[in-house]
């Protein structure tokens, strides 16, 4: 390695400290990802259902819990109060392994009594129930007392119920949570579905009168699938075909010989087959990139410049090696312009391999790459912050003699130019009494966007997308003409090529004029 | 050649730390540069090798402006600062080539040139390791490796001496002699002043930044005091010989046998062959004289060496 500007760019590139600032910002072109993966429909967290029925020997309760994809979970707490003419009385069960638990009080059966329960898991969440007359059912034949023996739900998510697959989320399946008299296992039972179409059979409501059903019988509906244990998850059936918007599935659960059970549920089919989502459009892939390019990346940009132009310059101007590279047969004006260009080819290859993966990542998810309007310019705004900030932590370098002093002065710059920027603005707003929001406040939000190098990206973006967009203030969505404000693109060349030109020809000057 | 015109620098605006010095350092030359801690000689050579910028003045290398046409005029000189400083994390060798390139050096030949030279400066098992393990004495040599890189006709070397094992002292006796061989200018400051009168053709005597006079080595002689200090070791020392000794001046009688005129002006021969004309069996006689020392603390009104002199 003879070039000494190929050594400087290799010198700064293989730095441990700009390494690691050029995979910090390379990994963060993955945090792209996100905006094109959808959430899948299910809400995390604990489902539960209580059971309960009553005998001679006292009232029992059967508690089970799971999550969004069915699976047990253990630990939760079901407390339980039980009040009848005698007094109150309390027990509690704990699920297992399985997620089931089971607790039992010994009272006489009264038809005055009440229960309360609360079921509470380990990370705080509690859902809690409480009836004045325990153990009225309402059954197709009207509401009515339990009978000793018959198991009602008295708390808890259904019987029937959605959740998530477990191995591919995009799918959802059938969850069936029942049990049957006296609290024995539903073994035998089986599961039936029927679509319910909304045009042919009136809409979603048509039925509601219609079930549950009392009988298999005749009923038209399709096995799902045999119960053999309290909880049992069936994949959602094979979907229909031509079933108009606002369709329905049907799923109750019979006893062997056909009998209609209270364990039923009706399924928007919009809900329980998740469509694909709708392919990204072009202006949806370029204003993701956007966001993320002004949002995320032009956050780390200046500290990337910073941290780069210290390591390969200002680190060495205050420690005195520099010198020896002076004393080379070398003008100090080309000394600084090599080491200002090595520095800035090697971050600005890490910059456009970031950009690069950000683009990628679109196209894998979308199919699309960002625009070239918008990638372009983007990509070029990094290189105007690169540039400025290197040139004025080179500047900086030729009036601080001390490493501290360098570091110091580079941090602050990195947060008051891209951290507190915002609330620098507006304290501006307070002082002079600009209402946040307003026209006044736009204007100075942009005109402030001209005077920061590191908020370059953000003009850029201003002028994209006719917008303006802050991480700190909500400017309500609201569109403006970008050349009301002055941002045209002659504005922004110009800015550009001052932020490059005068860091520059400062750090140039004071690296000629001073020791 | 180098030449200094009326050059001056400021770091505070109070005085100047070299106030218009004028003086040349000439092709084939060895110019010792003396002066006390602060004098200023790293100032001027720093200004010499184009690290620093002078406030007024010049120093022209060869002919070439060492600040308007640094390129060119750093291409003829080689420099060896005091305490060098080299990018740490770097190898040896990769640092060496890294030079070279802008020396214009190709692939080969700069390798070859670097290998050949690190050799030289006795640091070729080294050439692999990278500058942070150095000692200093092996930074000194390397920067000295680095200074001869080019070849350059020009040298300033900034306390050289210092930091140098005795064989590192003795290969730059050698260097100084090729290099003035070589018709090369060298301007070489140093602390230790016996080494700086043995090494060069001429001395210039800088004192809070103002150089005092530029004397060759042969006039120092002439001009310096002709007194040294004369040691005799006598097996049968007596009252005689000790009364003979006192003639020549004060003496100091040390261990029984040991005899030291301190401010002697005679010829230490002659004393010698008279003692044995007397019978004395004379087992020891040294002589020590450092014009260099003796006419440089005088030039700057200081009794007694300085702290920062050595003999």
């Amino acid at each position: 390695m003879t070039n000494p500007f190929v050594y400087d760019v290799k010198k700064t590139i293989t730095s441990k400290s700009v390494l690691l600032l050029i995979a910090v910002i390379v990994l963060i072109g993955f945090a792209i990802i996100p905006a094109y993966t959808p959430a899948g429909s299910s809400q995390p967290g604990l489902n539960d259902n209580v059971f309960a029925y009553y005998d001679s020997a006292g009232y029992h309760f059967l508690a089970f819990t799971w999550n969004q994809f069915g699976q047990p979970v253990s630990g939760v707490d079901v407390q339980l109060n039980f009040t009848d003419p005698t007094g109150t009385h309390s027990g509690s069960a704990v699920t297992n392994s399985s997620g089931a638990g089971q607790a039992s009080i010994p009272a006489t059966a009264n038809v005055n009594a009440a229960y309360a329960l609360a079921v509470q898991q380990p990370g705080g969440y509690e859902s809690i129930s409480s009836g004045q007359q325990a153990f009225w059912v309402y059954t197709q034949n009207g509401s009515q007392l339990a009978l000793p023996g018959q198991t009602v739900l008295l708390l808890g998510s259904g019987t029937v119920t959605q959740v998530t697959d477990g191995q591919d989320s995009s799918r959802q399946d059938i969850l069936v949570n029942w049990v049957a008299d006296f609290g024995k296992e539903p073994s035998g039972s089986q599961a039936y579905y029927k679509f319910v179409n909304a045009s042919s059979d009136g809409g979603f409501c048509i039925d509601c009168f219609t079930y549950p059903l009392k009988n298999l019988t005749g009923s038209g509906m399709l096995p799902l699938g045999t119960l053999d244990s309290f909880r049992q998850t069936f994949g959602a059936p094979p979907l229909e075909p031509h079933l108009a918007d606002g369709s329905t599935v049907f799923v109750q659960v019979f006893l062997p010989n056909g009998t209609g059970t209270d364990a039923y549920a009706t399924f928007l089919v919009a809900s329980l087959y998740p469509q694909p989502p709708p392919p990204v459009s072009q202006s949806q892939a370029n204003s993701n990139a956007i966001g993320f390019f002004e949002n995320l990346f032009g956050l780390f940009i200046p500290l990337v410049a910073i941290a780069g132009s210290y390591d390969s310059y200002g680190k060495d101007r205050v420690s005195g090696v520099l010198e020896s590279v002076l004393a080379q047969p070398i003008s100090r004006r080309s000394l600084s312009l090599s080491r200002y260009l090595s520095s800035f080819a090697a971050m600005a290859v890490a910059v456009v391999v970031a950009v690069g993966v950000v683009d990628l990542i679109t196209f894998h998810y979308s199919g699309l790459f960002v625009a070239s309007n918008v990638i372009l310019p983007s990509t070029a705004a990094f290189m105007v912050e690169l540039a400025a900030f290197i040139g004025i932590m080179m500047a900086l370098s030729r009036l601080l003699r001390s490493s501290g002093s360098l570091v110091g002065l580079g941090i602050g710059l990195f947060i008051i130019f891209d951290f507190f920027w915002g609330f620098l603005l507006v304290l501006l707003a307070y002082v002079t009494k600009i209402g946040m929001g307003s026209v006044p406040f736009i204007r100075l939000f942009i005109g402030a966007e001209f005077l920061n190098p590191a908020q370059f990206i953000a003009l850029v973006d201003t002028y994209l997308t006719h917008s303006v967009s802050s991480v700190v203030f909500s400017f309500g969505g609201s569109l403006i003409i970008p050349s009301d404000y002055g941002v045209t693109v002659w504005s922004i060349a110009a800015t550009g090529a001052l932020w490059i030109a005068i860091p520059l020809a400062a750090f140039l000057y004071l690296s000629t004029r001073r020791d | 050649m180098l030449e200094f015109r009326q050059l001056t620098k400021y770091f505070s605006w109070d005085a100047p730390a070299i106030d218009a010095l004028n003086f040349d350092v000439n092709d084939g030359e060895v110019v010792g540069f003396v002066g006390l801690n602060g004098a200023g000689k790293t100032t001027t050579i720093r200004i010499a090798a184009g690290v620093s910028l002078p406030t007024e003045g010049t120093v022209r290398v060869d002919g070439r402006d060492i600040v308007k046409e640094k390129a060119a005029a750093s291409r003829s000189i080689g420099w060896v600062p005091e305490f060098p400083i080299v990018e740490p994390n770097a190898k040896a060798l990769d640092l060496m080539l890294y030079f070279a390139g802008f020396h214009g050096m190709t692939g080969s030949e700069a390798r070859r040139r670097s290998e050949e030279l690190l050799s030289t400066v006795r640091l070729g098992e080294f050439e692999r390791k990278r500058i942070r393990t150095f000692s200093q004495g092996m930074k000194k040599r390397f920067s000295l490796a680095l200074a001869l890189l080019s070849d350059p006709k020009n040298l300033v070397l900034d306390e050289i001496l210092n930091g140098l094992d005795p064989e590192g002292i003795h290969y730059m006796r050698e260097l100084t002699a090729d290099l003035r061989k070589g018709g090369r200018a060298v301007l070489l400051s140093s602390h230790i002043l016996a080494e700086v009168e043995h090494l060069s053709d001429r001395v210039v005597f800088i004192h809070k930044g103002r150089i005092l006079e530029s004397l060759t080595t042969e006039e120092l002689r002439t001009r310096g005091s002709p007194e040294g200090m004369l040691r005799v070791g006598i097996s049968n020392l007596d009252e005689k010989a000790v009364s003979y000794l006192r003639s020549f001046g004060e003496t100091r009688v040390e261990g029984g046998n040991l005899v030291t005129i301190v401010r002697f002006a005679g010829d230490p021969a002659s004393v010698n062959a008279e003692l044995v004309r007397r019978g004395y069996a004379v087992r020891e006689l040294t002589y020590q004289r450092s014009s260099l020392e003796e006419y440089f603390l005088k030039l700057v009104g200081v009794t007694g060496a300085g702290g920062d002199l050595q003999q």
